[in-house]
């Protein structure tokens, strides 16, 4: 029997399509996507989004296109500027009370975007492989950033409104080392060879990073190094006692051994010509870093006494001779002016000193570093600069300095020191150390000239790498400017992913996505944790100031397993757990929605994590009722309601209770299954021990199986979730015999099947399974991954 | 026959002013001398702003309003009056008061006439005689008929032809079928409905009972609420009244068609006043509307077809039954037929229920009936429709009351409270006013209803604060016109209403509020300050000493000053001042500086 056929206009096309289907269900035949948030198939149209919406002529007002029905001669406009512009008004609106971080501040500060709250959640899991290859992920020298990294993540971390950071690149640091040190560490899988050649040249941080990126891409990778070995500044700018050279050895081979091809002593300008080698690949990425040191531009800085930092650095690590003196005087606050006085201290330096122009809190320095650098015995003098130094014939006598006071703010927003008239002073000194900065050496560049601008610096897109030959690609500090580690491996990997976009055909762009930010509506402050935890730090062993201060020895030693898992276990899990999934987050990108643009109040509630299988966050529901419905009217349970009224409506388990302590709830996950955001989500338990959840529910990406679950005779249809060889969820199927509708236990108690088959499975109440697990497996035909 | 009938208005509005105590000393005489005098209750007589009204009638048919009866009136009015026979002339409402002269009275025709907890009053005035001839005379198609031919439209606000609607709900399939009363009246200032239900329950019966024989319904909810006891009360005696006498339940009249009706007590929400949520509400489920179509003819409460008309537009129905659809018709514009009532409020000088033919201009409601604005202070405007509404200016005064002139202003017809403002009201606050109500009535469930009217809000907010920008002026339009094209329901669709209407006819108020922080009817309390004038002070003290946070200063005889920074501006000095030494300043402080 079939329906009665209509003619419709739908978006100016005529279609004849049958009577009482939904203009939502025409435009997905049609390939026309329609964004909808409280729309399921699985229940009656409800009308509380109006994401939906599209004009139909005659109509007053718009319609919703899950709930109209098309009727013959309908005219039906889906994506006009008019109803485009009122859907992204309605996600605006949403969006303006939907108090949620997709990503953490962690991932989102870091130059990488490293996920962290993932890796950081999956070694609270234990599960330190998946942790690894999630850091690889966005950066390939994580035993190398666990050691040097300024880490502006813990800067941003939640925690600090709590106790003190998450103790991140220790976490980052253990991990890598564990692989690092494992003698069978980790390859990430290679795509086949696209017969495709790009040059890197420099073999830095910034250089191997997009050497790694594109060499897992099947392209021919050639790294240009002008010096004897590859590293960089992580081997010519950093000592061993912070980056000991057989950590950094061993990572550099994790990317070389990938296939790529090191050709050492080769400096551009000098052994190559960048027109050659422009002629020879498909594509050039320049990452030469930034090596030539600032002048101090005081009288007497050209005795062979005053030092450059960066190049006193370089030479101990080459194994020059370097002579040094007793009196020391280091000039410049960042890391490089901290690395040189405590390299002299242990050259034999009696007295070394460091003189800065601004205060403690201007230092670019790492606080830490600065901490272990007074430890040993290092005089920071704070607001003095030097006016010139002094020679007495072959040796130096004294520098001159002269006291500053804070002035004005600057462009970086640090307060410019002015000197204070009268105040010099002159301090005995044998070797002076200069580390006021440094800058990229463009010269080799020159033959290019539109690479440059005009004050003779290399010109490019920050975020792509582009430079304005194409085919040229720039990254690392050549590109930003001196900078931490970091931020050159980001570099690297955005210029390896434009190289591979511009080897495509395709102008390099710079991907976005949307991201809510709860600081975006309304700053996170400390009162927000005021019910959590307060648990102290880990605190990593480290060899005593006495023990260290005379040896290049590491001095950092290292967290064991059981301080990285409670370490791990601080994490606050700030990012959304629906990070993947989210419907809002999608159509928010695809219709350039503002979040900010109807800023007002914002309703705040805390997270209900008493539901053993379901955590409930207030803050981010959209209210489309989703959950309430399909609990009520599929399940017939109603164990979701409204409360209040207007702006103030809220969806609580019934009588407002926890969660999990609702009478009525059967954890069957449904509510979980219809929430278009991460307002309900499931808590993935990887960390299973002995039966108890030990973990963090970490955000991954997944990949998807069909199967049908065993837990009983029924045989539902269900979806097994994996990260790598994990299973993370178990969800819903819309195909007999359920058709979407699942029980507590297909959903929920199947974490044992992340149990190794060695351990005896248990069940989520403790109690031991008697079948071993691979019997079981076989028995099922669910698709496990070893 | 006892000599005189003391008629007394005992709607919500007579009890408020006092009635009770009238009506108590009227009662007591009676007790001595039944053959002299007899009480009775009745609805609201209509002029409110008179209240408490006593009607005396002689037994020759002579008739006597008396206004504002006191204790002391009434006491006088027995001495003077029922033992005297003087007619006391200065007390009286005459029957050429210009308030009821422009009136029409269809639907509040019995009201302050009969007593409406006595049947056989409302039977005298030839009630139930419209259900008799239709149970008997009519089928349901020739009922439907002859409503079509009145061109009775609903009254709760819409518009809706009644004939249309019956029919709809005539024509849809069903065994089972409703007839609802929507009696959830819930506008700030509106109180037609109230006093109707208290005025002259059985009217509203009979029409309920006509409507669902015109649609097959065999029962119905009247759908009140709570906050209208007295109704209430006059409702359930007057099911049982008809009940008793056969007029509802089983078989009315043995004409074999049956009616039961139920009273629905709702608890306030202003949202269950749409049809959808209404239903819901019934049904036990949180008042929130639903996606239409379905309508609720087609698949209403329960399930059923289900039929939803307002008070007064059940009201109606007996008498155009009785006078015949044509001859209604004859009342009112071409599009509006018959009469309208409105709940006259605000700053008027004669405030009250007033019935109008359609076509009736705003002027003459205003001025005419009302007599024009309290304290002969200037008309600023009319609001009409409550927060579904919008505000009329005086440029506007012209227009005739009917759907589609009220409608092309920017208002809307709405229910028919009419609430007049003067000079002295911030249009911007206004505004705000209407907004901040609908956002609490807000059942929540769509977004441009929940969130899109908070947001409006708070710009509004802003602006009264003084923190408004020219943009939020854009902000409120782009999002007012998309709220009401992308709502739900009614509620959302007009919310924005109040505001677009006040932007069309006072955007120059709302640029005084951003760009020069100045609130013109000095009622924006961040915005104005409170000096002194120094040349009127007589340093008495007076303001001193009720000043409620110390912030007047001055010894006796000294002009007093104002410490701006300690002043909540609360006005209780300028009230307190017999020399009109305080003056309002605004546009002369920077935004904000009080919160």
């Amino acid at each position: 029997m079939s329906k009665k056929q209509v003619s419709i206009d739908f978006d100016g096309r005529k279609l004849i399509v049958p009577e009482g289907k939904t203009i939502l269900d025409v435009a997905e035949e049609q390939g026309i996507k329609i964004p909808t948030l409280c729309h399921d198939s699985r229940l009656e149209p409800y009308g509380s989004c109006w994401v939906c919406i599209v004009e139909v002529e005659g109509a007053r007002g718009f319609v919703p296109s899950c709930a109209t029905k098309v009727r013959g001669g309908m005219v039906i406009y889906s994506g006009n500027e008019n109803v485009k512009s009122a859907r992204k008004m309605a996600l605006e609106l949403i969006l303006s009370n939907h108090y949620g971080d997709c990503k953490p501040p962690c991932t989102l500060t870091c130059p990488s975007n490293i996920d962290i709250q993932g890796y950081v959640g999956l070694i609270a899991d234990r599960k330190f492989a998946e942790a690894l290859k999630l850091i690889k992920k966005d950066n390939p020298f994580p035993s190398v950033c666990g050691r040097v990294c300024p880490r502006p993540c813990e800067d941003a971390c939640r925690r600090n409104l709590v106790d003190e950071p998450v103790a991140i690149d220790w976490l980052k640091r253990y991990t890598a080392d564990l692989d690092l040190f494992s003698g069978k560490s980790y390859d990430p899988p290679l795509t086949p060879k696209t017969g495709r050649r790009a040059a890197i040249i420099g073999g830095g941080p910034a250089g191997l990073s997009a050497a790694y990126y594109l060499v897992q891409a099947g392209i021919d990778v050639t790294v240009f190094e002008g010096m004897e070995k590859a590293g960089g500044m992580l081997r010519y700018g950093i000592p061993d006692y912070r980056m000991p050279r057989d950590v950094l050895d061993l990572e550099i081979n994790t990317i070389l051994r990938l296939g790529i091809e090191l050709k050492t002593n080769m400096r551009l300008g000098r052994d190559m010509e960048l027109s050659d080698l422009k002629k020879d690949y498909d594509a050039v990425i320049l990452a030469i870093g930034a090596w030539k040191s600032r002048n101090l531009r005081v009288a007497g800085e050209n005795h062979r006494d005053v030092l450059s930092g960066i190049e006193f650095l370089r030479d101990i690590t080459m194994g020059k001779d370097v002579r040094i003196g007793k009196r020391v005087a280091v000039i410049g606050g960042g890391n490089t002016a901290i690395d040189a006085a405590r390299t002299s201290l242990r050259l034999g330096a009696a007295e070394v000193s460091i003189f800065y122009r601004r205060t403690r809190n201007e230092m670019p320095a790492h606080h830490t570093e600065i901490d272990d650098a007074i430890a040993e015995g290092i005089d920071i003098r704070y607001l003095v600069a030097p006016v010139a130094v002094e020679a007495d014939g072959d040796s130096l006598k004294s520098i001159e300095l002269v006291k500053m006071e804070l002035g004005e703010r600057d462009a970086s927003g640090r307060r410019r020191p002015v000197p204070v008239e009268g105040s010099n002073f002159k301090a005995p000194v044998d070797t002076v150390i200069s580390a006021i900065g440094q800058y990229a050496d463009s010269l080799p560049l020159e033959v290019m000239e539109e690479l440059l601008d005009k004050r003779g610096y290399l010109k490019g897109d920050e975020y792509t790498g582009a430079t304005a030959v194409e085919g040229v690609f720039a990254a690392g500090d050549l590109l930003t400017g001196p900078s931490i580690a970091i931020r050159a491996i980001a570099g690297g990997k955005y210029a390896a992913r434009s190289v591979l976009q511009y080897l495509k055909g395709k102008t390099p762009e710079h991907q976005t996505e949307f991201l809510s930010k709860k600081d975006d509506l309304l700053p996170v402050v400390s009162d927000d944790f005021k019910d959590e935890n307060r648990i102290p730090g880990e605190k990593m062993k480290t060899l005593s100031p006495e023990e260290r201060k005379h040896s290049f020895k590491e001095i950092e030693l290292g967290f064991t397993e059981e301080q990285a898992v409670r370490e791990a276990g601080r994490c606050l899990e700030c990012g959304c757990q629906d990070l993947y999934e989210c419907k809002l987050k999608e159509y928010a990108r695809d219709y350039n929605a503002v979040a900010a643009r109807f800023l007002g109040e914002v309703k705040k509630h805390p997270v209900d994590i008493s539901h053993p299988f379901i955590a409930r966050e207030p803050s981010k529901c959209i209210l489309c009722a989703r959950c309430i419905r399909i609990c009520l009217e599929v399940q017939g349970i109603g164990a979701l309601g409204y409360m209040y009224r207007g702006f103030s409506s809220l969806v609580v388990p019934s009588f407002d209770v926890p969660f999990g302590e609702e009478q009525t709830c059967i954890s069957c996950g449904q509510c979980v299954s219809a929430c278009p955001v991460g307002a309900l989500t499931e808590k993935i338990q990887l960390g299973v021990k002995n039966g108890i959840s030990i973990g963090k529910t970490v955000p991954l990406k997944e990949r998807v199986e069909e199967g049908y679950c065993s837990r009983c005779s029924v045989g539902c249809s269900v979806e097994y979730r994996y990260h790598g060889p994990l299973l993370t969820r178990i969800t819903d199927r819309n195909e007999a015999v359920n058709y979407g509708k699942m029980c507590k236990k297909g959903r929920f108690e199947q974490s044992f099947l992340n149990i190794p088959v060695s351990e005896k499975p248990i069940d989520a109440n403790g109690n031991s399974i008697e079948f071993s697990l691979s019997c079981r497996l076989k028995s099922t035909g669910i698709p496990v991954k070893e | 026959m006892p000599e005189y009938e003391i008629i007394i208005g005992f709607g919500s509005c007579g009890i408020a002013a006092g009635a009770r105590r009238a009506f108590d000393i009227f009662a007591e005489e009676a007790e001595k001398s039944s053959a002299k005098i007899s009480v009775k209750p009745t609805g609201c007589i209509g002029a409110c702003h008179r209240e408490p009204l006593v009607g005396v009638r002689e037994s020759d048919g002579k008739q006597y309003l008396y206004g504002e009866v006191d204790e002391k009136r009434a006491g006088e009015i027995i001495n003077r009056h029922i033992h005297g026979g003087e007619v006391i002339r200065d007390w009286l409402v005459k029957p050429d008061y210009p308030y009821f002269t422009k009136q029409k009275k269809i639907v509040l025709a019995n009201s302050g006439i009969i007593d409406p907890e006595n049947m056989d009053e409302y039977i005298k005035v030839k009630g139930y005689k419209a259900l008799k001839k239709v149970l008997f005379e009519m089928t349901p198609e020739e009922l439907i008929e002859d409503i079509k031919a009145s061109g009775l439209r609903g009254r709760g606000g819409a518009g809706f032809p009644t004939g249309l609607k019956w029919g709809f709900a005539r024509n849809s399939m069903g065994d089972k079928k409703y007839m609802i009363c929507n009696a959830d009246e819930g506008d700030p200032g509106a109180f037609m409905d109230r006093s109707v239900l208290e005025g002259d329950p059985h009217a509203v019966l009979e029409g309920m009972i006509i409507g669902a024989y015109a649609i097959g319904a065999d029962e119905g909810f009247i759908y009140v609420r709570a906050e209208y006891p007295l109704a209430i009360k006059r409702l359930n005696i007057a099911i049982a009244q008809a009940k008793a006498k056969g007029l509802l339940g089983d078989s009315i009249m043995n004409s074999g068609f049956s009616f039961n009706v139920h009273i629905k007590e709702g608890a306030g929400a202003f949202v269950c006043g749409e049809e959808t949520a209404l239903m819901a509400s019934i049904e036990g489920k949180r008042g929130m509307p639903r996606l239409r179509p379905p309508y609720p003819a087609v698949k209403g409460l329960w399930g059923a077809p289900t039929n939803i008309n307002n008070v007064e537009t059940l009201a109606n129905v007996p008498a155009i039954i009785r006078m015949g659809g044509h001859v209604y018709a004859e009342t009112g514009t071409e599009k509006s037929k018959g009469t309208k009532v409105f709940a006259l409020a605000g700053k008027i000088k004669r405030g009250g229920m007033v019935e109008v033919p359609m076509g009736t201009t705003l002027r003459e409601v205003i001025f005419d009936i009302g007599g024009g604005i309290q304290g002969d202070k200037k008309f600023r405007a009319v609001q009409l429709g409550g927060p579904s509404g919008g505000c009329i200016p005086g440029s506007l005064l012209d227009t005739p009351v009917d759907y589609d002139s009220l409608t092309s202003t920017g208002a809307i017809m709405g229910s028919g409270g009419m609430v007049v403002m003067d000079e002295s009201t911030c249009m911007v606050d206004v505004a705000r006013f209407f907004l901040s109500f609908t956002q609490n009535e807000s059942c929540g469930k769509c977004t441009f209803c929940r969130i899109g009217t908070k947001r409006m809000l708070e710009i509004l907010e802003r602006i009264t604060m003084g923190h408004g920008g020219m943009e939020d002026i854009d902000k409120l339009e782009e999002l007012a016109v998309k709220i009401k094209v992308a709502s739900l329901c009614a509620l959302g669709q007009t919310a924005p209403n109040p505001v677009l209407t006040t932007l069309k006819y006072f955007r120059e108020e709302y640029e005084d509020h951003i760009l020069r922080k100045k609130c013109p009817a000095k009622k924006c309390k961040a915005l104005i300050r409170f000096k002194v004038v120094p040349e009127n002070c007589t340093g008495c003290t007076l303001c001193v000493r009720v000043c409620p946070t110390g912030s007047v200063h001055g010894e006796r005889r000294q002009i007093h000053e104002i410490d701006p920074d300690l002043c909540i501006k609360c006005g209780l000095c300028e009230e307190a001042c017999h020399f009109d030494a305080i003056e309002i300043t605004t546009g002369d402080i920077k935004a904000g500086v009080i919160s």
